[in-house]
């Protein structure tokens, strides 16, 4: 008797989680964050259930060095998630593809646009589209050690340093052991094109046209901006060159163990610099020459095309994106929230540095990082040429030239 | 009736002449099915799949079109990158090939002698085969760092005083894509040619020695010879393997400086998944399909000149 009890409860409850989750929308969110530790996925996640009950969010993670690679795959084998993480310089490729749903029509019932960034709000769009909404943004800003500025006797870094003040400190930061092998950088910056971009910004250039049908290295500004910088490795050896860069662990390692004095970044180094208690640092806009003019960089999340439930999806884009879920990840001291009243406000502005102010600062002069549909071939042939530059093997009027030669057949198409 | 005597033929040979015969093969492809299936399946279709791609234009996201031979056009009269790759790639199989399977002999030669402990030997000459090629890939990064690094600080010491850029130099980042490759696949030939070493009967080695013959002459006389399939073996393999080398490349260098190490594989994957040109990157696996297959008619034509069947 007992046991057929039991089974009964069993088929019973069994039945209830059914009806249970078939009332329930579900949506698939694919990202290259982890889930399940307690971070902002889980804390957005679990809100946005607590906010719609009809909704159950489910998550994949896909780690980033295969991230597009299984999204692409999961997209063209008709098996898209419903939303999906997507770094900025891609949503020119997908949206050119037309792999991504427009999000106008969502957007105009109702969604605060108008509490965004000028900048930030540009990196939503292509062709005048909306095809995506934050995850978060940031600008880029100069990171200074305090303390070897102090040691140095240097003032510290101020708004109106130009390239100049920069490279004479740089200098002065810099520092040889008796054998002549430098100790202490004065500056460290990656190599991949979105390490550099912002100092052709404070210059007043870029390496593409405004409407991405014509490269523009081969022009005096840009050929300047990338002399300095390679004068900044081989010729005042204040920046590691190609070779030192890989072996000091790359940015975050380099600035953390105060092996150079000055980075350039966003603020998720920020989040990383503030795990170290004996660091002190503090933050000031990037050194200009004849723009201030910072570069601005949004992760974003989409959806791609073919989802049948937009409603529920909808739903939790807008909430994930929205002021509830940015407040969520300023609060997991992630990224800078999209929205001015929550950038602007304690949830973002009281931990470290003394001066985050100037992460807002520079949105309002920022541009964002140029992004076209053939942006990531675009950025093999840049890569290619300019690696030997850092190198030392190729001057600088040279790549720029083969860069535009090569750039021209490609943009052509 | 030509037809019908090869269909006889094929089933004959297939299934077997007699009633009993027939039932026996029945049985051994009841067994082969589920790998043949599977082969079939993920290998033979997706392969037929690709050809077929390779004459079309697809961007993954939208219908694809047929374009003729437009794929295979571009390839050799308009496509500098797609050279470079294939003149990295024929550095990497010169490089690594016979390097790697004189390494792989020696390395065998080593552990095939009966001293203490040799199986520990030949466990750490192993261990790289089943390391995972990104972890191996790292700590590669980390010897080749040109102040700091295992190698140049081993070359400083022994007086160099000019040690090279391994990884950001274009001269010397295929030279340490080679050497990494090498070290990481020595322990998987080793263990073949340790096989057949093992193989090579001791009465032979016995009359030599009576015969007054010297060590060198047992191993040039007995020892190469004998091993001759094994080195011929050796050699396909390793052909087909360093054709086909992506990972080191794209966790070491990505592919730089300069595009210095882009191989055919790593230009076929950036086509396809990062340019989203699947038609022009399937079209690429076949031409490499196509030069796999001549370097291995090619050296099966010549192993009649070298290698010495028992």
């Amino acid at each position: 008797m007992k046991k057929i009890l039991i089974c009964l409860l069993l088929v019973l409850s069994c039945l209830f989680s059914l009806v249970n989750a078939a009332s329930k929308t579900k949506v698939e969110i694919i990202s290259w964050q982890t889930f399940g530790d307690g971070g902002f996925l889980d804390r957005q996640k679990e809100a946005c259930e607590a906010a719609n009950p009809d909704i159950e969010i489910s998550y994949i993670t896909v780690p980033s060095s295969e991230y597009y690679t299984k999204l692409l795959t999961m997209i063209a084998s008709g098996s898209a998630p419903d939303m999906a993480m997507l770094g900025m310089d891609w949503l020119a490729p997908y949206a050119a593809k037309g792999a991504l749903l427009p999000l106008d029509n969502y957007i105009e019932k109702g969604f605060p646009l108008d509490d965004m960034y000028d900048s930030v709000e540009e990196c939503l769009k292509y062709k005048g589209k909306y095809y995506a909404l934050p995850r978060d943004t940031t600008s880029n800003v100069l990171y200074y050690n305090k303390k070897l500025f102090q040691e140095a006797g240097l003032s510290f870094p101020t708004e109106n340093w130009t390239w100049d003040d920069f490279l004479q400190a740089a200098k002065t930061l810099t520092k040889t052991d008796k054998s002549g092998r430098t100790i202490q950088w004065g500056f460290f910056f990656d190599i991949y094109p979105d390490g550099w971009y912002h100092w052709l910004l404070s210059n007043g250039t870029s390496f593409i046209n405004q409407d991405f049908t014509q490269s523009t290295m081969n022009t005096p500004k840009v050929i300047e901006t990338l002399q300095f910088l390679a004068d900044l490795k081989l010729k005042h050896k204040v920046a590691p060159d190609a070779g030192q860069a890989k072996e000091l662990g790359g940015s975050e390692g380099v600035f953390k163990s105060q092996r150079a004095a000055m980075y350039i970044g966003g603020v998720s180094r920020s989040y990383r610099f503030a795990e170290v208690p004996e660091l002190e640092w503090d933050i000031a806009p990037i050194p200009y020459r004849t723009a201030k003019v910072s570069r601005v960089w949004s992760n974003l999340w989409v959806v791609p095309k073919g989802t049948k439930k937009m409603n529920a999806v909808w739903k939790v884009l807008s909430f994930y994106s929205g002021p509830q879920g940015q407040k969520i990840a300023a609060e997991c001291r992630y990224g800078i929230p999209a929205f001015k009243s929550i950038a602007e406000s304690p949830a973002f502005l009281t931990p470290l540095p003394e001066h985050k102010v100037y992460f807002l600062e520079a949105f309002k002069n920022g541009k964002p990082y140029p992004v076209f549909p053939q942006g990531q071939e675009y950025r093999t042939i840049m890569d290619r040429e300019l690696d030997l530059v850092w190198a030392g093997e190729r001057s600088v009027e040279e790549a720029a030239r083969r860069i535009d030669e090569q750039a021209a057949k490609l943009l052509k198409k | 009736m030509i037809v019908t005597n090869f269909f006889q033929g094929l089933r004959n040979s297939l299934f077997g002449k007699t009633p009993t015969q027939r039932r026996e093969t029945r049985t051994a492809w009841l067994f082969l099915a589920p790998n043949l299936l599977g082969f079939m399946l993920f290998t033979v279709f997706a392969v037929g799949m690709a050809f077929w791609l390779s004459f079309q234009e697809w961007d993954l996201f939208n219908q694809s079109n047929p374009v003729g031979l437009a794929n295979y056009i571009r390839l050799f009269t308009g496509d500098p990158d797609f050279m470079r790759a294939l003149y990295n790639t024929v550095y990497f199989v010169i490089g690594v090939v016979p390097v790697g399977a004189v390494l792989s002999l020696i390395l065998a030669l080593l552990v095939n002698q009966k001293i203490k402990g040799v199986s520990l030997f030949r466990t750490a000459l192993y261990v790289p085969v089943v390391t995972p090629t990104i972890a191996v890939g790292l700590i590669w990064v980390w010897l080749y760092n040109s102040d700091f690094g295992l190698i140049n600080s081993f070359l400083s010491q022994l007086g160099f005083s000019q040690t090279p850029n391994w990884l950001t130099s274009s001269t010397w980042s295929k030279p340490a894509i080679v050497l990494t490759n090498i070290w990481q696949n020595a322990g998987y030939y080793m263990v073949i040619y340790l096989a057949a070493l093992q193989n090579i009967p001791d009465q032979l080695y016995e009359a030599a020695k009576i015969d007054g013959a010297t060590r060198w002459q047992q191993f040039s006389r007995i020892t190469l010879p004998l091993l001759s399939p094994t080195t011929f073996l050796v050699f396909v393999m390793k052909t087909m393997g360093a054709f086909k080398i992506f990972e080191a490349a794209y966790i070491m260098t990505e592919g730089g400086p300069g595009g210095s190490t882009e191989t055919i594989v790593y230009y076929i994957y950036k086509n396809g998944f990062e340019w989203f040109r699947m038609g022009y990157a399937a079209a690429i696996a076949w031409v490499l399909f196509a030069i796999i297959f001549l370097c291995t008619l090619f050296q099966f034509k010549i192993q009649k000149t070298w290698v010495y069947y028992e």
